[in-house]
Formats: C-alpha cells, sequence, structure tokens
C-alpha cells in the first residue's frame, strides 16, 4: 500500500547495477527501460499537480481581466481538476441517501458554486507562494498522494499541503486537499453535518444556506481587505 | 488581561468549575440511538456540552472581535516583519525546555538532541533567541506540549470543550495546558514576577494571532458553519502535531462508502 515510487527505484537500480555479469549494453538499455518507465509512473500526479496549481493561480492572478473573468476562469480549472460530484457525496455523508433525487441534484449544483467560490477567496492568499514538491505517495490501486510545500514570501514559515488524487478512468482528479493536517473533506462535512443536526434533520436548511453563502462570497469578494 | 492572567494562573480550578458547573445547564439532547444516521453524526460531533459551547465560542468571538484581533493588526501594522520574526523566535526559544521535556517523554531521542541543540545555539549565537541560525544548521523548529504526549500514547481527547478566552480545550488538551505551565522553568523563574509571565502570555497570544489572521478571516467568510469547521479544525491539527505532520494512511477519509 505505502509503496514510494523513489524507494523502488533505489531498490531496483541497486539490483541491475550490481549484477556485473550482464553485457554492458544490456544493462545500459535495461536501466533506460527502467528509468523511462519510472519516470512516466512517477511524474503523472505531481505534474497534474503542477499544471493545476499554476494555472489556478495564474488565473486567479490574472491582472488584464475582469474580476468575472478571472473567476470563470478559475471555475473552469476547478471543474476540470477536482472531482466534485465525488467529494460532494463524501460531504453530505449518510445524508445522501435521506435527500431525494431532485434534493440531491440541487445539492450538487449548489456544493460546485460553493467550493469555487470559498476556494477562490480562500487560495488568494496562497498565489505569492512558491512551492515545492515533495514526494508522491501510492496509496491505492488509482490513488495518489502528492505532498507539497509552499513558502510564502512574508512568511517563513512553510506550510504542508497535501493533494489527493484518484484516477478517473484517463484523467486524474482531485479529491481531497489536506493543509497541515487539515483534510478540507472532513472539515466541511462536520460543517454540512452541524448544519443538518441543527436543523432537525433538514436536508433543506443545507440547501438554503449553501445557496445564501455562496451569494454572499461572491457578492464580498471586491470589497475584501488584504493587508 | 486581567481575565486572561487570572484564568492561566487557576486554570485547574478553572477548567474544574467551568466544566462541572454547566454540564449541568446545557447538555444538547442526544438523539435516539433508533434514528441512525442522526446518532452517528452526534457520536462523530463528540460534542455532547454544543449548546454551552456555542455560547461560549460566541463570547470568545466577541473578545476576539474586541480586543485580540484588533491587537494583532495594530501589532503587524506597527512592527516590521523582521522585529516579527524575531519575536516569534524569541517566544518560541522560550518554549525550549517544555518541548525538550516532552521529546523525552514519547522516547524521541532525535527530535530531543534537536531541540536541545537549538535551545543551545540560539541562546547564545542566536542572541537569547531572537535569532533562529538553528535552523539553517538542520534543526528546524517543532512543536511539543504534554496534550501530544498524552494523546501520542493514545489518550484520547475527550468531548470537544471550548473554554471562555483561552478557547478549544478538551479535557485531555487542559489537563495538558496545565502540566505544561507546571513544568515550564519561567514559571518559578519569575516567581516574585509573576507580571513577567503574564506579559509573556500576552505577547504569546498577539504573536500567534497576527500569524493567522488572513486564513482566519476568510475562513470565517467562507465557512457555512465556523464553530463547526473550527472544531473540525482543532482536531484535525491536534491529532496531525501527535503523529508529528506524517500523514495517517490507514485512516484516510473513505471516499467509497455506499450509502
Amino acid at each position: 500500500m505505502r509503496a514510494v515510487n523513489d524507494d523502488l527505484m533505489d531498490t531496483n537500480m541497486n539490483c541491475i547495477m550490481r549484477n556485473i555479469r550482464l553485457p554492458f549494453w544490456a544493462g545500459l538499455l535495461a536501466i533506460t527501460m527502467f528509468l523511462h518507465a519510472t519516470a512516466q509512473a512517477a511524474a503523472a500526479p505531481s505534474a497534474f499537480v503542477t499544471e493545476l496549481t499554476n494555472n489556478a493561480f495564474a488565473a486567479l492572478r490574472a491582472k488584464d481581466i475582469s474580476e468575472a473573468e478571472r473567476f470563470s476562469r478559475f471555475r473552469e480549472l476547478l471543474s476540470e481538476g477536482v472531482d466534485l460530484q465525488r467529494v460532494g457525496r463524501f460531504v453530505l455523508g449518510p445524508n445522501w441517501r435521506r435527500a431525494n433525487p431532485e434534493q440531491q441534484a440541487e445539492y450538487q449544483a449548489l456544493f460546485s458554486d460553493y467550493v469555487i467560490a470559498a476556494y477562490a477567496g480562500r487560495l488568494k492568499d496562497y498565489t505569492e507562494s512558491k512551492y515545492t514538491i515533495s514526494k508522491t505517495l501510492r496509496t491505492g490501486e488509482n490513488e495518489y498522494i502528492v505532498k507539497t510545500l509552499f513558502v510564502h514570501p512574508k512568511n517563513p514559515e512553510p506550510v504542508h499541503v497535501d493533494w489527493r488524487l484518484r484516477e478517473e478512468g484517463e484523467a486524474l482528479k482531485v479529491i481531497d486537499l489536506t493543509i497541515e493536517g487539515i483534510s478540507m473533506a472532513l472539515t466541511q462535512r462536520s460543517e454540512f453535518s452541524a448544519i443538518i443536526q441543527q436543523n432537525n434533520g433538514d436536508i433543506g436548511a443545507l440547501i438554503e444556506r449553501l445557496r445564501n453563502i455562496s451569494a454572499d462570497i461572491n457578492a464580498g469578494k471586491e470589497v475584501t481587505v488584504s493587508q | 488581561m486581567i481575565d486572561l492572567v487570572s484564568l492561566k494562573n487557576s486554570r485547574r480550578v478553572c477548567v474544574l468549575a467551568l466544566s462541572s458547573a454547566l454540564l449541568f445547564s446545557a447538555c444538547a439532547t442526544a438523539p435516539s440511538p433508533d434514528d441512525k444516521d442522526a446518532y452517528a453524526a452526534y457520536k462523530e460531533a463528540n460534542d455532547p456540552l454544543e449548546p454551552m459551547n456555542r455560547a461560549v465560542f460566541a463570547f470568545n468571538q466577541g473578545f476576539d472581535k474586541v480586543l485580540l484581533r484588533p491587537a494583532a493588526i495594530t501589532y503587524r501594522t506597527v512592527l516590521p516583519r523582521p522585529v516579527r520574526e524575531s519575536n516569534t523566535n524569541f517566544l518560541d526559544n522560550l518554549e525550549s525546555p517544555v518541548i525538550f521535556l516532552n521529546d523525552l517523554l514519547q522516547a524521541k531521542p532525535g527530535r530531543a538532541s534537536a531541540t536541545l541543540a537549538r535551545f543551545v545555539i540560539n541562546t547564545s549565537i542566536g542572541f537569547f533567541g531572537f535569532f533562529d541560525p538553528a535552523e539553517n544548521m538542520g534543526y528546524a523548529y517543532h512543536d511539543e506540549d504534554f496534550a501530544q504526549t498524552l494523546g501520542y500514547w493514545g489518550v484520547s481527547s475527550g468531548p470537544y470543550l471550548m473554554l471562555p478566552i483561552l478557547g478549544p480545550l478538551p479535557p485531555r488538551d487542559a489537563a495538558g495546558f496545565a502540566v505544561d505551565i507546571l513544568t515550564d522553568p519561567l514559571t518559578y523563574v519569575f516567581d516574585d514576577h509573576r507580571e513577567v509571565n503574564y506579559a509573556l502570555y500576552g505577547v504569546d497570544a498577539i504573536d500567534q494571532r497576527h500569524q493567522v489572521l488572513d486564513e482566519f478571516d476568510e475562513l470565517e467568510r467562507t465557512s457555512v458553519d465556523y464553530y463547526a469547521a473550527i472544531r473540525s479544525l482543532y482536531r484535525q491539527r491536534m491529532n496531525d502535531l501527535i503523529r508529528d505532520g506524517e500523514t495517517d494512511l490507514d485512516n484516510l477519509p473513505d471516499f467509497d462508502e455506499e450509502y
């Protein structure tokens, strides 16, 4: 379960190197082929994270376009790169089953709006940061965790961000983001559960709250004071 | 500041008095175990005093709005960044004895010696801890306290508890907090000048608050339920600190659960 690609590569490299009876050219060929295969397997998840981060930051930072255009670019990237349907179901937890099909559809649409609006704000503080990818863990047959370190120019303390990725068909998708050990999906799940509990199990109350908050967040975007 | 001071000073009494007095007044009504989902959600929240905790949280938010946050903003506005960083370094260095003790109590000799090296280097070459040359020598700062030590040896946090001014402190962490103060040499060094300790607590609170000004503003603005967000955040962060930042691969959230 816990295979780290780097370790795998080291072990295999050592085996190949130690086998001195192999003719030189065969050894070289084997190494080249092996490196090629490993590089492909290891690069995909980290390359995905690099591309998504760079594009999302570029969208949020873009100066020559309107706020609306900036937001729509960000929305497009997130809809593409995050499995919002799966995350939405996880975040609703057992309440998903209790919702009727119309509620489920309405919830999913509002959840996507909410996540995109909330993260356009939350990630803004990070867009000036430099980041490095520290390692990629393979956590399941089609799952990875890419560990990254974000350093803000104004803060010497690096922030640990883990990207949990899943292969959906051909494409990789983000299913969770963990910042300093805090899973965004788990946090949202407990918030949503609290809202439903406070309203005696009424899923309609959560749907109403999501509708209002997305509107509020979008309305407040320009007036946010940043120091 | 007087309240903060007296609370911190008599923390044990306070924790006990508060939790027992309020236990009787404001318990959440647990849903019937027959309602499986509601009951599971209630168990997962592990917050039987939620109505009281929410009230205390509202009070703390008021305290933050009126005092702590403005103080932190002023602090950030008035002092240039290098000065603020030096203050953080200085306060971090003062924690070293407690961190060292808890490194040992968790049987982590490597981390203990790193803490010791940091303390020696930063107190001397780092000019009483205002600078952090140890970091560049390969001894990066890490946090430890007695609550983490208890957690490391398997003590669970107990039900969520929100205390006035002090914030989230479930029983395990409240006990840890008390032990930290009792095992901190500074508590005894300034025995006759208690005001020095109080001043340090105050500066520490402002220093910590100013580091997360933007993050918490943004979180409050974008949260569906800010109280529940903080509750979840606090627990996850404590667990992360207890694991020294290692990912708990056996307990990742399950995105495939079927309902």
